[in-house]
């Protein structure tokens, strides 16, 4: 792939253009789903094609083909160009700059200890089996979902300017579901989904077999627990839960292509807007987000984003106050940036890269504090685990999430389960209402693998991670009329 | 194309070993256009084919998913997929792959809408962003031409192709404080109109001006067809005979129940000129014209090729496809003229689900919000969010509306959709704009 990277390159430089890239890509994909003890797929898919991406008179251009072969990439040049062309019949005063970044030439691979393709099918199957049928021996419930999900991602991406990079990231992921019925009722539980870049070391460390008893009887217990009172009370939220609200109304807000008006159809726009750069109190002084794309294990940790910038480290919140967005080259020249935080991502050869959500991760206290000592800050509250129920307005400032387990907290303690338990806010009310974080040995690099967004929608990958923290006076209510 | 599926199935169905062999194909042919701030933000061209083959080895299965390329290594991919396969479990829930049947053959293609030149496009978006660019407005959206094909073949003989072209047009138009959307779709380029969509969601944005606070409560409201089919297709989602056997949705123990307003009727009839789609499902099941609720009655649910052969009955076909919600002849405007007090949604956003026991979802809504008051709208309001079912939503109806084709944002299939008009939809909160 690598030689035609650079046959590319080589042709491309012929053309009267500004600027082009190509991405050649080899995608696998092995999907293992039980649903109870019947195996609904076993599937394994390989994809592969090239992208490739034109610049000419200040537009761009993009087309697509799934035939690897020279004469094909010399024949999709022609058509990118021939469509940039038509691109810049309507730029207006408008032109597409990059923001500047060195030239690199060279390899990264995400450190697997154990491929995930190298590791039999038979294996995989009798784990999500035994699941499965540790869940269904539990009574009350009837329906169990288990999953799988191993990937790799080769990529040759080359452009004019002289880039010729290659990766190879492999991302492994495992979860699954049970349901109960029982008391006029029907409720679930989830082992939670837990995706990282590593190999299968990470699904054999995940512990899900001796989690699924457990998880079961949670799905259960469920049925029988109180709904919550309707009020204003404090929130000590999990890592696996804050992660969603992370990546909501932090995530999305931040990235730079929708505050410039992008996304306006369909994702929607930003609060966050650009005069808001290093003087908007986002959250109290204990909140600090820091964007990492060289987080061990972390989902957009590639080494390079999909139009050759180098994985950075970077603060998007500091001490409270928000200081920076994520970006691709284009949107940081139009703000001026000197360069871009390496955000643009595609999920496919056939693609064209976006503005995307980095690994980016609420970070950890420094005193020493645990889950427990949260707990005993509160007078009345609630307890959530996991991911459930979300949705935010497309500015990113109402929002409202459900959870997975539910948990009363009364005078500094746990007390009985609740469920069907939701809270809304407004996005800078919420984070300004973070008055307590757990140190770094509860933090957990949560993440996503299925991260919608763009027009048709692509699919991205990012890792969330968080402690536990505590917020106060949130409105908590039922969800349900 | 059928021919060169037919032609690739056949090799490999002929040198599979396996007790049964399916393949399926899905071709995406598509060119999108991309804009935003009134200029081209992406312009892109695709074309991809994807080949899966299916094995079965007794009641073990294994399946493969290639890109399909002139080049197929056919004993390469049946390897594999035998591998998958021979490491499977047996399925408690096997059946083999369908028989033959009588479904027709169908190409709604449009050669002009799959062939739509860029700077066609381009001109048409021309007109637009000098428009927007003279009245001071940001314009946003997605121009599509596409044409998509389906394909099955199996060893059972069964052979069945679907094959159409879509365009579409959507937009944005907004303003400092507002924004306004529209949408349409058809097989035919010709059919569709981005300056008349345009003119819509300006419409929208312009009397969206300088919205006000309301607070949030009960409402009467008039949701036009596409926050209809975004709110409708969740609950469409549950009307699995399974879940409902299984006590796990709201539709448990209702079937041939009487549980919406007797003026809903909901069906599914790829054939109707009102709502053409593909006429079967991915597992190779015919659809024919069924109702899932009429007249208020929940007649029907579906029930996939395992859940219908265990129970004892027939397949039914996936809901989607074709699906039809019953409409009138009244607009908008005569919708109304009925409300007192009330609010008109133009669409829904970011729809979840919050209990799925009694389909409660939430969402925004987005895109031009009004206050309607005395059978006139007053002025623009700031946006909601709701908790709320459309189990009690077709139970509190009004008024139904005329209604259209369209396709919403939450999920992507073409449905017939009303206008509605309906009694204290609850509205749990409100935004900043």
């Amino acid at each position: 792939m690598k030689e035609l990277g650079a046959y590319f390159q080589d042709i491309a430089r012929r053309e009267n253009i500004e600027y082009a890239d190509i991405r050649i890509g080899y995608y696998r994909t092995q999907f293992l789903f039980l649903q109870d003890l019947s195996p609904k797929e076993i599937n394994d898919e390989e994809r592969m094609g090239f992208g490739i991406r034109v610049l000419y008179d200040g537009a761009w251009g993009f087309a697509s083909s799934t035939k690897v072969e020279k004469a094909e990439i010399e024949r999709v040049l022609k058509k990118a160009i021939e469509i940039a062309k038509a691109s810049s019949l309507v730029k207006g005063e408008y032109r597409v700059k990059l923001a500047k970044e060195p030239v690199h030439v060279d390899r990264y691979a995400v450190p697997v200890e154990i491929d995930p393709f190298k590791v039999p099918v038979e294996e995989k199957i009798d784990l999500l089996y035994k699941v499965n049928d540790v869940m269904l021996k539990v009574k009350g419930i009837v329906k169990t979902y288990s999953h799988i999900e191993v990937r790799r991602r080769d990529q040759v991406f080359a452009s004019t300017e002289g880039s010729l990079i290659e990766t190879t990231i492999f991302t492994t992921n495992a979860g699954y579901t049970a349901f109960a019925v029982g008391n006029n009722d029907s409720q679930s539980r989830s082992f939670q989904d837990y995706p990282l870049n590593k190999g299968y070391e990470h699904i054999r460390s995940m512990k899900l077999l001796e989690n699924a008893e457990r998880i079961a009887s949670e799905a259960v217990m469920k049925l029988y627990a109180d709904e919550p009172d309707e009020a204003l009370m404090d929130l000590v939220l999990d890592p696996a839960h804050l992660s969603l609200t992370i990546h909501e109304s932090v995530g999305h807000p931040t990235e730079l292509d929708r505050v410039l008006g992008y996304e306006a159809n369909f994702a929607g726009r930003s609060f966050v807007t650009p005069e808001k750069l290093g003087n908007f109190r986002y959250g109290s002084p204990m909140v600090n987000f820091v964007a990492d794309n060289t987080l061990p294990g972390g989902l957009a940790t590639t080494g390079y984003d999909d139009e050759g910038v180098e994985c950075q480290k970077w603060h998007i919140i500091k001490d409270g106050i928000f200081v920076d967005y994520s970006s691709t080259r284009e949107v940081a020249s139009i703000l001026g940036f000197p360069r871009s935080r390496g955000s643009a991502r595609a999920d496919s050869f056939s693609s064209f890269p976006i503005n995307r959500i980095p690994n980016l991760c609420l970070m950890p206290g420094k005193d020493p504090v645990t889950p427990e000592d949260l707990i005993a800050g509160v007078k009345k509250g609630v307890y959530i685990e996991g991911r459930g129920s979300f949705s935010i307005d497309q500015m990113r400032l109402n929002f409202q999430f459900g959870g997975d387990l539910f948990y009363e907290i009364k005078d500094g303690k746990k007390g009985r389960m609740l469920k069907n338990v939701i809270y809304q806010s407004i996005t800078p009310q919420f984070w300004n209402s973070l008055d307590g974080v757990t140190d770094e040995r509860f933090w957990e690099p949560r993440g996503f693998l299925t991260c919608g967004k763009g027009e048709p929608t692509q699919s991205a990958q990012m890792t969330n991670g968080a402690p536990y923290a505590r917020f106060r006076n949130v409105k908590v209510g039922r969800g349900k009329r | 194309m059928m021919d060169r599926y037919r032609n690739v199935a056949k090799k490999i169905i002929e040198s599979s070993k396996a007790d049964h062999t399916e393949v399926f194909f899905y071709r995406i042919k598509e060119d999108n256009t991309r804009f935003g701030e009134s200029r081209i933000t992406q312009n892109m061209s695709k074309d991809v084919t994807s080949v899966t083959v299916q094995v079965h080895f007794g009641k073990k299965k294994g399946s493969v998913t290639l890109t399909l390329n002139d080049d197929i290594k056919v004993e390469e991919i049946l390897r594999r997929a035998n591998d998958i396969a021979k490491s499977n479990v047996e399925d408690p829930e096997y059946l083999p792959p369908v028989e033959r049947q009588d479904i027709p053959i169908i190409s709604r293609a449009v050669s002009d809408t799959e062939n739509l030149l860029p700077v066609v496009k381009t001109e048409a978006l021309r007109r637009i962003f000098d428009d927007a660019r003279k009245e001071n407005l940001r314009v946003a959206g997605l121009f599509t031409n596409g044409r998509y094909e389906y394909s099955i073949f199996n060893t059972n003989g069964f052979e069945t192709y679907y094959d159409t072209t879509m365009a579409s047009f959507s937009t944005t138009v907004q303003t400092e404080t507002s924004s306004g959307y529209a949408k349409d779709q058809s097989e035919n380029i010709k059919d569709l109109k981005p300056e008349e969509i345009y003119e819509v969601a300006k419409e929208k944005a312009i009397k969206g001006q300088k919205p006000r606070d309301l607070d949030p409560g009960l409402y009467d409201v008039i949701l036009e067809p596409i926050a209809v089919a975004d709110f409708v297709d969740f609950m469409i989602f549950e009307m699995q005979a399974r879940g409902a056997d299984e006590g796990r949705t709201f539709f448990t123990g209702k079937q041939g129940q009487k549980i919406f307003d007797e003026r809903v009727t909901i069906y599914s009839d790829p054939f109707s000129e009102l709502n053409p789609s593909i006429p079967f499902d991915n597992e190779g099941v015919a659809i024919k014209r069924i109702n899932w609720v009429n007249k208020g009655v929940l007649e029907n649910l579906y029930y996939d090729r395992f859940w219908a052969h265990k129970n004892g009955r027939k397949p039914t076909g996936m809901p989607f496809l074709g699906l039809i919600f019953e409409d009138s002849s009244k607009s908008i405007d005569e919708l109304i003229k009925k409300v007192n007090r009330g609010l008109l949604v133009t669409r829904f956003w970011y729809i979840r689900f919050v209990e799925r026991k009694t389909i409660t979802l939430t969402g925004m809504t987005r895109d031009g919000l009004f206050y309607v008051e005395d059978g006139e709208i007053k002025y623009p309001v700031k946006n909601f969010r709701f908790n709320e079912s459309p189990s009690r939503v077709l139970a509190n109806i009004i008024e139904i509306g005329k209604g259209r084709r369209v396709v919403g944002e939450e999920m992507s299939f073409a449905t017939y959709m009303p206008a509605l008009l309906v009694k204290d939809f609850n509205f749990a909160s409100k935004t900043e704009f």
